[in-house]
C-alpha cells in the first residue's frame, strides 16, 4: 500500500515552494489522493484572499497528474452557469463524458461565492454533482465560508488560514530585492546576506506600521514593500549608511511610515467614477445657491427652518455665528446620531424653493429659470429624486447627493456662509 | 410515500439499498427515475429529465420524443409508452383503457419507480403540476408507478396543494438520528471497521495474514472506543453537536490516510482537532481581518447598541471609530507604538467596503444596487455580527494575536 501513497518528495517540494502551507497541502493530499484512493464528492477550500488557495490547488493537481477541469465562475456567472436548469444539463453531459473514464475527475470551481446570480439551489446542485457522478469530485474555492452553503451534510473543508507576521515575512524573504548600490562590484554571498537582513527588518517595520492595520494579504503587503523599498535603501546605496545600523536608518525615514500615500493606492479600491465627482462643477450662480438650499433642506430638520431662515428673526444666526462646525462628540448614554452622519433626508420641492429664496442675498432676477436649473442639477445627479412618484407630482421628494466638502466649496465660491445655517 | 429525516440519517442510502435489493430480485421488471429538487428546478426540466432517463433505459430513439404540447399529455404519452411499447402512438383515451387491463397479462408492462429527492423543492414549483400528475396516475392505476420522496422538512405535507394532498397516500416513514451515544457509535463503527463476511466474499484467497490484519484493525477500533479518553470525548462532541456520522467520518479521513503506512502495526490515531471541520460561523474570518477592518467592525457593532438602530453607514462608523481611537492614539504615541493608529477616511472606506465584500455587512436597503442613489459613504448597512460575539472571539484569542486590547471596546459602551 505504501507505493500508492503520494511520494513524500512531492510534498517536500510543494512545501518548499509554498512556505507555511504544510498542513493545508497535507490535507489536500489526503483528500485528493491518488487514483486508487477514494475522494469525497465535494471539497471546500476556504480562506481570505491571497492565502494561496488557487495556486496551491493548481500546482498540486498538476504535480499529481490528476485530471481536472477548472472553471472560474466569477465571470461566467451571468451566463449559462447561472441558471440552475442548466446544472441539470451539465450533470447529464458530465456523466456522459465521464462514463467511460476510469480515473477520478475533479471539477474545480473557483470563487463560486462571487457568482452574480448564485442562488442557494445552484450551489446545492453543484455540490450534489459529485454524489450523482461517482468518479467526480467538485472542489469549491471560497473566500468567505458560508455555513450550509451546499445544504448537504458536511463536506470536508480545508481552511487556508491568513498568514501571520512571521509567515508573511518568511514568504517575502523569497523575493529579496537588491539594494541598488552605486559602485557595483562583485555581488558576493555576504552582500546577499546583508540584503536579506535589511529586507527582513524592513518588512517587519512595514508590517507593524502599515500592513498590519490595512493590508493583511500577502499580495498587498508585497506591493507596499515594493513601493517603499527603493527610497528606503537609497542612503545605503549611496553609502551614507551601513547595512547594520537599521535603527538610525529607520529614524531617518520615520516619516515614510507615518504617511498613508503608499497604502492608499494599494488598499483603496478604485471607485467607479467616485473620484471624478469631487471635482467641482462650474455651475451657474443660482444653481450654486439651489444646491446649498438643497443641502440645508436635506440635513436640517424642517422644524428648525423658522429659526434659521425667518428674515425678521435673527436669533438663529447670531447664536450660530462663530460656532464650530466640526463634529463634536458627546458621550452620553444612548446618544443621538449626528444628522450629517445619517445621510441626506428627503424634502419636498417647496421647501427647497423656500430656503432658496431665504438664503439669496438679493432679489432674484426675473429672467432666471429656477425649474430648469433644478432639472439640470438632477441630471448632474447632484439632486436625486427620493420618492417613486412622478416628477411633476406635488408630493415628490428630493434629496441632495453631494457631500459636505463639496457643498462648502460651492458655498464659498458664491460667498455664502453655509456654516451659519447648518443645524448642529 | 415519503421518507422524512434530517441530513445524514441515511434516507438515500435506505432507498438505494432497497432498490438494489429489488433489482436483484426482479431484474428487468422495473425502471427507476431519479429526480432531485436541486437539479430539476421546474417541472419542464423535470419532465425532460424523466424522458431522458426513461429513454436511456429503454433505448428509445430521439425522434420518439413527443412534441412539446401540454404537460399532462406529455406525461401520459410517456406512461403510455411504458405500458405498451407495441402501441406507441396510442391516443390518450385508448391508452387509458388498455392500461386498465390486467398488467400481468401483458408481459411488456414495466413498473416505474420515481425517486424525488429534496421533495419539498418540488412542492414549490408553480401549481405542483408534476406532483399532481404523478400522484394522480399512481392513485388511479393508469400505469404501475410508485413515487417516493425524500425530504428533510417535517411539514412537507402541509405545503402540498389540496388536490395534490388528497391524492397523496399519506404514507410517511420518519428516519431519526440515533437516540443514544451507543447507537451513534454503532453507525460510526460500521463505517470504520472491516466487515469480515464481505472480505471473505470479495477476496477469494484471503490469506490468514490478511485476516489477522483486519481483525487486529477491528479490535483496535473497538479498543479506541472503550479505552481511549480522547477518542471518546471527540465522539461525544460530534454526537452533541450534530449527531451526523458524516462529520465523524470527515474527521477520520486525515488520521486514516496518515496511518495507512503503519497499518499492520495497529494504527493509533488521535483525533485531537477536527481539521476538516466546517467553520462554525462567519466569525472565523475575524482572524484574517486587518486591525483597521476589525476596529471599524467593532465601531459599527457598537453603534447598534449606542444609538439603538440596526443600520448604520460609513460616516457613522467612521466617527465612532475616530472617537474610539483618538484617546488611544495619544497614549500610544507617547509609548512609541503605532497600535491605535488613526487611518484617514479613504483608507477606512476601502476597509469598510472590504467588510461588505466579506458579508460582515449586508446592505440594509432592499434592492440596493445603486444604494438608492446615495453616495458610498451614506449607504446604509446592517452589521451581521453582534458586539458580544466579537468580544468573545477576541477574548478567546480566536481573532488573531495581540488583539485582546480591542476587547475592551466591545464591553464598555
Amino acid at each position: 500500500m505504501t507505493d500508492e501513497m503520494l511520494p513524500t518528495e512531492l510534498l517536500t517540494t510543494m512545501n518548499e515552494q509554498f512556505p507555511c502551507r504544510a498542513p493545508q497541502i497535507r490535507r489536500l493530499a489526503a483528500l485528493v489522493g491518488t487514483d486508487e484512493t477514494p475522494s469525497p464528492p465535494a471539497i471546500v477550500l476556504h480562506g481570505l484572499e491571497a492565502t494561496g488557495k488557487t495556486t496551491i490547488l493548481r500546482t498540486f493537481m498538476d504535480s499529481v497528474n490528476a485530471s481536472y477541469t477548472a472553471g472560474v465562475t466569477e465571470n461566467v456567472g451571468g451566463g449559462d452557469a447561472g441558471r440552475a436548469g442548466d446544472v441539470c444539463a451539465l450533470g447529464v453531459r458530465l456523466s456522459g463524458v465521464l462514463s467511460g473514464v476510469e480515473r477520478k475527475h475533479f471539477l474545480v470551481l473557483d470563487r463560486v461565492d462571487r457568482t452574480r446570480e448564485g442562488s442557494s439551489v445552484l450551489f446545492a446542485a453543484l455540490g450534489r454533482l459529485g454524489e450523482m457522478i461517482p468518479i467526480l469530485t467538485v472542489i469549491f474555492i471560497l473566500s468567505v465560508p458560508k455555513p450550509r452553503l451546499l445544504s448537504s451534510a458536511e463536506p470536508p473543508h480545508i481552511h487556508f488560514a491568513p498568514y501571520t507576521k512571521e509567515e508573511s515575512i518568511k514568504i517575502l524573504s523569497k523575493y529579496v530585492r537588491r539594494i541598488p548600490f552605486q559602485d557595483i562590484e562583485e555581488y558576493t554571498q555576504k552582500d546577499a546576506k546583508e540584503e536579506l537582513y535589511v529586507w527582513q527588518k524592513f518588512c517587519g517595520t512595514v508590517w507593524d506600521s502599515l500592513a498590519k492595520g490595512t493590508a493583511r494579504g500577502v499580495v498587498q503587503f508585497r506591493a507596499i514593500v515594493d513601493e517603499m523599498w527603493e527610497p528606503f535603501v537609497k542612503p545605503i546605496a549611496e553609502g551614507e549608511y551601513g547595512t547594520r545600523n537599521y535603527s538610525s536608518l529607520y529614524l531617518l525615514h520615520k516619516d515614510m511610515f507615518r504617511r498613508e500615500t503608499n497604502v492608499i493606492d494599494v488598499v483603496v479600491p478604485v471607485g467607479a467614477g467616485e473620484k471624478a465627482v469631487t471635482k467641482i462643477h462650474d455651475l451657474p450662480y443660482y444653481s450654486k445657491f439651489l444646491l446649498c438650499a438643497a443641502y440645508l433642506a436635506s440635513y436640517n430638520p424642517a422644524r428648525q427652518d423658522a429659526v434659521f431662515f425667518m428674515k425678521n428673526n435673527d436669533f438663529g444666526r447670531k447664536k450660530r455665528r462663530g460656532g464650530t462646525t466640526g463634529s463634536t462628540k458627546r458621550t452620553a448614554k444612548n446618544r443621538k446620531i449626528h444628522r450629517r452622519l445619517l445621510g441626506p433626508q428627503a424634502f419636498p420641492l417647496e421647501r427647497l424653493q423656500a430656503i432658496f429664496a431665504a438664503i439669496l442675498p438679493h432679489r432674484m432676477s426675473s429672467s432666471a429659470d429656477i425649474q430648469t436649473q433644478i432639472a439640470t442639477l438632477t441630471s448632474l445627479r447632484l439632486l436625486t429624486k427620493a420618492s417613486a412618484t412622478d416628477v411633476l407630482e406635488a408630493g415628490a421628494k428630493w434629496r441632495v447627493n453631494a457631500g459636505w466638502d463639496y457643498i462648502r466649496h460651492v458655498a464659498r465660491s458664491v460667498k455664502f456662509d453655509i456654516e451659519d445655517f447648518v443645524a448642529e | 410515500m415519503l421518507i422524512i429525516g434530517a441530513r445524514g440519517t441515511g434516507k438515500t442510502t435506505l432507498l438505494e439499498s432497497a432498490i438494489s435489493d429489488l433489482t436483484e430480485e426482479h431484474k428487468g421488471e422495473f425502471l427507476t427515475v431519479r429526480l432531485n429538487g436541486f437539479f430539476q428546478t421546474d417541472d419542464k426540466i423535470a419532465l425532460r429529465e424523466i424522458w431522458r432517463q426513461l429513454g436511456v433505459e429503454m433505448e428509445l430513439d430521439e425522434r420518439d420524443q413527443p412534441k412539446t404540447t401540454n404537460f399532462a399529455d406529455t406525461l401520459s404519452s410517456i406512461l403510455a409508452i411504458l405500458s405498451h411499447p407495441d402501441e406507441l402512438r396510442a391516443p390518450d383515451g385508448e391508452g387509458e383503457e388498455l392500461a386498465e387491463e390486467d398488467p400481468s397479462s401483458t408481459t411488456t408492462t414495466l413498473s416505474v419507480i420515481f425517486i424525488l429527492e429534496e421533495f419539498d423543492l418540488f412542492a414549490t414549483h408553480p401549481r405542483q403540476t408534476l406532483l399532481y400528475n404523478l400522484f394522480d396516475i399512481a392513485q388511479s392505476r393508469k400505469a404501475p408507478i410508485a413515487a417516493i420522496g425524500t425530504t428533510t422538512r417535517i411539514d412537507v405535507v402541509e405545503s402540498l396543494e389540496k388536490r395534490v394532498k388528497s391524492r397523496f397516500s399519506h404514507r410517511t416513514v420518519h428516519l431519526k438520528n440515533p437516540p443514544t451515544l451507543k447507537g451513534f457509535w454503532e453507525i460510526c463503527k460500521g463505517g470504520l471497521s472491516v466487515d469480515m463476511d464481505e472480505v471473505d466474499a470479495e477476496i477469494n484467497g484471503s490469506s490468514d495474514e490478511d485476516r489477522r490484519c483486519f481483525e487486529a484493525w477491528n479490535t483496535h477500533i473497538e479498543n479506541l472506543y472503550k479505552s481511549d479518553k480522547q477518542f471518546q470525548r471527540h465522539l461525544r462532541r460530534i454526537y452533541a453537536q450534530n449527531k451526523d456520522p458524516k462529520s465523524f467520518f470527515n474527521s477520520c479521513i486525515l488520521p486514516l490516510s496518515d496511518s495507512v503506512t503503519s497499518f499492520p502495526m495497529g494504527p493509533s490515531f488521535s483525533l485531537s482537532a477536527n481539521q476538516l471541520d466546517e467553520p462554525d460561523s462567519i466569525l472565523s474570518i475575524l482572524d484574517g481581518l486587518t486591525d483597521l477592518e476589525l476596529t471599524l467592525l467593532i465601531a459599527a457593532a457598537r453603534l447598534d447598541i449606542i444609538s439603538d438602530t440596526d443600520t448604520c453607514n460609513f460616516q457613522m462608523a467612521y466617527s465612532e471609530y475616530t472617537a474610539l481611537t483618538s484617546p488611544l492614539k495619544v497614549a500610544s504615541s507617547a509609548a512609541g507604538v503605532t497600535a491605535g493608529r488613526l487611518w484617514s477616511k479613504e483608507v477606512a472606506l476601502g476597509a469598510w467596503e472590504r467588510l461588505a465584500e466579506y458579508e460582515l455587512l449586508v446592505p440594509a436597503v432592499i434592492g440596493g444596487g445603486s444604494g438608492g442613489g446615495v453616495s458610498r459613504e451614506g449607504r446604509m448597512w446592517r452589521v451581521e455580527v453582534g458586539l458580544a460575539e466579537i468580544g468573545k472571539c477576541l477574548e478567546m484569542g480566536r481573532a488573531g494575536i495581540g488583539r485582546a486590547g480591542l476587547g475592551k471596546w466591545c464591553k464598555e459602551v
